[in-house]
């Protein structure tokens, strides 16, 4: 029998996505299979050349740049379920990351949410700063929230954010329901409303029954304002007794569908990001690509499997320093713009909600 | 003390003093080797890169050159407290100080330095030459060491008689501001191309001159001035492969030729995101983008037609090749370079071109390749020479700046 000419084809993308469900699904994932997989990935959205054997020698990540100037999808993006947007306030050109399947995105997030924020005893009631998807269709956070929301709350979310603003009493009451109840609450919002929320609450604290947890996202990138973590956890275990090790931060971005976790109840040691085990972030040289040392800073280099639509290997614009198996002190290039989901921030607590100019399209 | 211009000279002492200044100057031996340390660490040019840039600070201010600025900056006698020249520096390149010092000492004016904060060792190294080798020029000269939104350097510029500024259009619009209706001489933010045509291209020999000249203006401060081209133009039948192989040896030889400052793990990673951005836009067909195995650049990038270049500009050696049989083109692939460019260097019949060029993109310094970062004493920087533009100062029937040039009208001031 002749063979055929030309090099054999490796799977596609359709041939792909079963495997790429089964690794978020399954509780401990062969970091073996995650090789072949994103080589796979990467090998049929042309980032890399069929056949050779280096791994990030031979790829072409996608800057995230790309997002701004073509659409980033090996789709036909008629077909996009959700158009995610990242923030162009300054440029005015947003990144568009174009959403071929919203049932895989809600798999990444629920999944990778449920281990680094909800382990025991599970929170059942939330408590949302982030707006809604009905509010921010174009906002992944907002409906990274949603899914959150629908797969493990017991109840609707006590509304705390209405509009640009929070209602300090709002949220008061449901600490005390909270209390009452004796059911721990789960508090997600931007690191900056966060801080507002704190400034908001003043001396007057409102402890939080055992369990109770907060995950915050976006740090500070968006603002230019200096977030002190170390002081943020302590304020927040002094006005809500939430324990510094309960305090999760998300790392995520507009052009992943994964996201990385600081949670030191599920990664002991010193306090890094981990991304979810379908996701594998590298702190590269900005010259060799190639990973640094430990200890050592670079740009962020994400292989996310989620992104099986789109790409799989994204280059950020985000500095940060390796930390063993992880990374921190994540923060923006000079000369790259400032984005992230602290842009969703709100501007003021107050007890009457009045309308502030948006932060962000 | 005040700096005061120099009156009492005559014409011709006038411009021996300038020619023997730079005559000194581009000699190289008045630097110590700890003021070239400290000057290699300001401007980050390395050795014979640093060399280089001083002696192209100095060169084109021959005998010859200085009795013409001298003739031609004559003007009508305007008070001497109204001669004094403040200028506000910005950016690396020695030869930027001595852009200014030349032509406004050949006009006769005092000149004020408000030296760049980026490399603030060069303007006051001059001082000192100044004061060794032409001491009748001395007092003509004078510092003025206050950052950016210092008060009083905001009362100087707003009192100064005369005002040249450089920086970005966001520093010019606020000092404009401050200026109000009083003369205010610069420009904002400008860069260069290089357009070659078919015919240049078809010599073999004629290609690699072409190529190593086209590197040399590349290289030449880390594309950091605005006479750095950051975008080749193919022209009308120009077949660009053979160039292509050229231009890379070039650019790694002159890289290596000179050489720069190892940049900040900032500075890295941001160009490794506009290297990549770069390799996203070169994907199509005819695309390529080039960097010379482990390093980021020089980077050659060549555009599939149609595809916009990258902007703004990388710089750090990045240069971006685009191909249009139409000058008329450039207007859509680059529309923030309306009124922004400052030098074309051209091979071929440049009339050809400039006829189809929009006037908004011909720029106000037109030569050669290779010549691009050594123009002539006098060369009309932002649309006008700096000399005559101050012999005018005081004179607004004469004051019409060219095109292009950002000068504010100047105002008889009683």
């Amino acid at each position: 029998m002749t063979p055929p000419d030309g090099p054999i084809p490796g799977p596609t993308l359709a041939d792909l996505e079963p495997r790429v469900r089964a690794f978020i699904e399954a509780d401990s994932p062969d970091p073996r299979v995650f090789r072949d997989l994103w080589l796979a990935i990467a090998t049929a959205q042309g980032l890399r050349s069929p056949g050779d054997r280096r791994a990030l020698g031979s790829l072409r990540p996608v800057p995230e740049e790309a997002f701004k100037t073509r659409e980033v999808a090996c789709f036909d993006p008629a077909e996009a379920q959700a158009e995610f947007r990242s923030s162009g306030t300054t440029t005015g050109q947003p990144g568009r990351h174009l959403v071929r399947d919203l049932s895989l995105y809600r798999l990444s997030v629920v999944t990778g949410f449920r281990r680094f924020v909800l382990y025991e005893p599970r929170p059942r009631v939330f408590v949302r700063l982030i707006p809604e998807g009905t509010v921010r269709p174009h906002s992944s956070l907002s409906r990274m929230i949603d899914f959150v929301v629908a797969a493990f709350a017991e109840e609707p979310p006590i509304p705390v954010r209405q509009g640009n603003h929070l209602d300090v009493e709002a949220f008061r009451s449901a600490c005390a329901r909270a209390r009452e109840s004796r059911r721990p609450l789960c508090l997600m919002a931007t690191t900056l409303d966060l801080l507002t929320l704190v400034a908001g609450m003043g001396e007057r604290d409102e402890p939080l029954p055992p369990g109770s947890r907060v995950m915050h996202t976006g740090g500070a990138k968006a603002s230019g304002r200096a977030v002190d973590r170390s002081a943020l956890r302590r304020d927040l275990e002094r006005l809500l007794a939430v324990s510094p090790d309960d305090v999760v931060e998300e790392y995520g971005m507009t052009e992943l569908m994964s996201q990385a976790y600081d949670s030191p109840r599920v990664v002991p040691g010193p306090r890094r990001f981990q991304p979810v085990p379908w996701m594998q972030t590298r702190v590269v040289d900005p010259v060799s690509l190639r990973p640094v040392a430990t200890g050592r800073q670079g740009l962020l280099l994400h292989l996310d499997l989620a992104n099986l639509h789109t790409a799989v290997a994204i280059l950020t614009g985000d500095l940060a320093r390796r930390v063993g198996d992880g990374f921190g002190e994540v923060r923006r290039l000079p000369g790259a713009l400032p984005r992230g989901c602290s842009h969703e921030a709100a501007t003021r607590t107050s007890r009457v909600t009045t309308p502030t100019p948006e932060g962000r399209p | 003390m005040r700096p005061v211009p120099p009156a009492a000279l005559d014409d011709a002492s006038l411009a021996e003093s300038l020619a023997r200044l730079a005559r000194a100057g581009e000699d190289l031996r008045w630097l110590t080797p700890k003021d070239r340390s400290s000057l290699e660490r300001s401007t980050g040019l390395l050795g014979p890169h640093l060399e280089e840039a001083l002696r192209r600070a100095f060169a084109p201010y021959t005998p010859g050159a200085c009795r013409r600025l001298v003739r031609k900056a004559r003007s009508p006698a305007t008070p001497d407290h109204d001669r004094v020249l403040l200028a506000i520096l910005a950016g690396p390149i020695p030869a930027l100080a001595t852009g200014v010092i030349f032509p406004a000492l050949a006009a006769r004016f005092a000149v004020r330095i408000r030296p760049s904060a980026r490399e603030p060792r060069f303007a006051r190294l001059i001082l000192s030459l100044v004061s060794r080798v032409t001491p009748e020029l001395a007092p003509s000269l004078g510092l003025v060491p206050l950052r950016s939104g210092d008060p009083r350097l905001d009362r100087e510029v707003r009192d100064a008689p005369v005002v040249l500024a450089y920086g970005t259009d966001e520093t010019l619009r606020s000092l404009a501001a401050l200026r109000r209706d009083r003369p205010l001489l610069g420009g904002g933010h400008r860069e260069s191309l290089v357009v070659l045509d078919g015919p240049s291209l078809a010599s073999p020999a004629t290609r690699r001159r072409l190529a190593r000249a086209v590197a040399r203006d590349v290289c030449v401060y880390d594309q950091g001035g605005c006479l750095s081209p950051t975008l080749l133009v193919l022209g009308p039948g120009a077949q660009g492969d053979c160039l292509l192989a050229d231009l890379r040896e070039a650019l790694s030889r002159q890289t290596l030729r000179w050489p720069v400052r190892p940049p900040s793990l900032e500075v890295r990673g941001w160009l490794r995101l506009q290297v990549e951005a770069l390799k996203d836009r070169t994907t199509g067909p005819g695309g390529s983008c080039w960097s010379p195995p482990g390093a980021l650049t020089p980077t050659l990038a060549v555009l599939p037609t149609g595809v916009p270049p990258l902007r703004p500009s990388p710089g750090h050696r990045v240069l971006q090749v685009i191909r249009t049989g139409d000058p008329a083109d450039l207007p859509r692939l680059v529309p923030d370079l309306a009124d922004h460019l400052q030098g074309i260097a051209i091979t071929g019949d440049p009339e050809r071109w400039w006829r189809r060029l929009p006037e908004s993109f011909r720029a106000p310094y037109r030569c050669r390749p290779g010549r691009l970062q050594a123009p002539p004493a006098g060369w009309p920087e932002n649309g006008r020479p700096l000399h005559l533009a101050l012999a005018q100062i005081g004179n607004p029937v004469t004051d019409t700046p060219a095109r292009g040039a950002a000068v504010t009208p100047a105002r008889r001031r009683r």
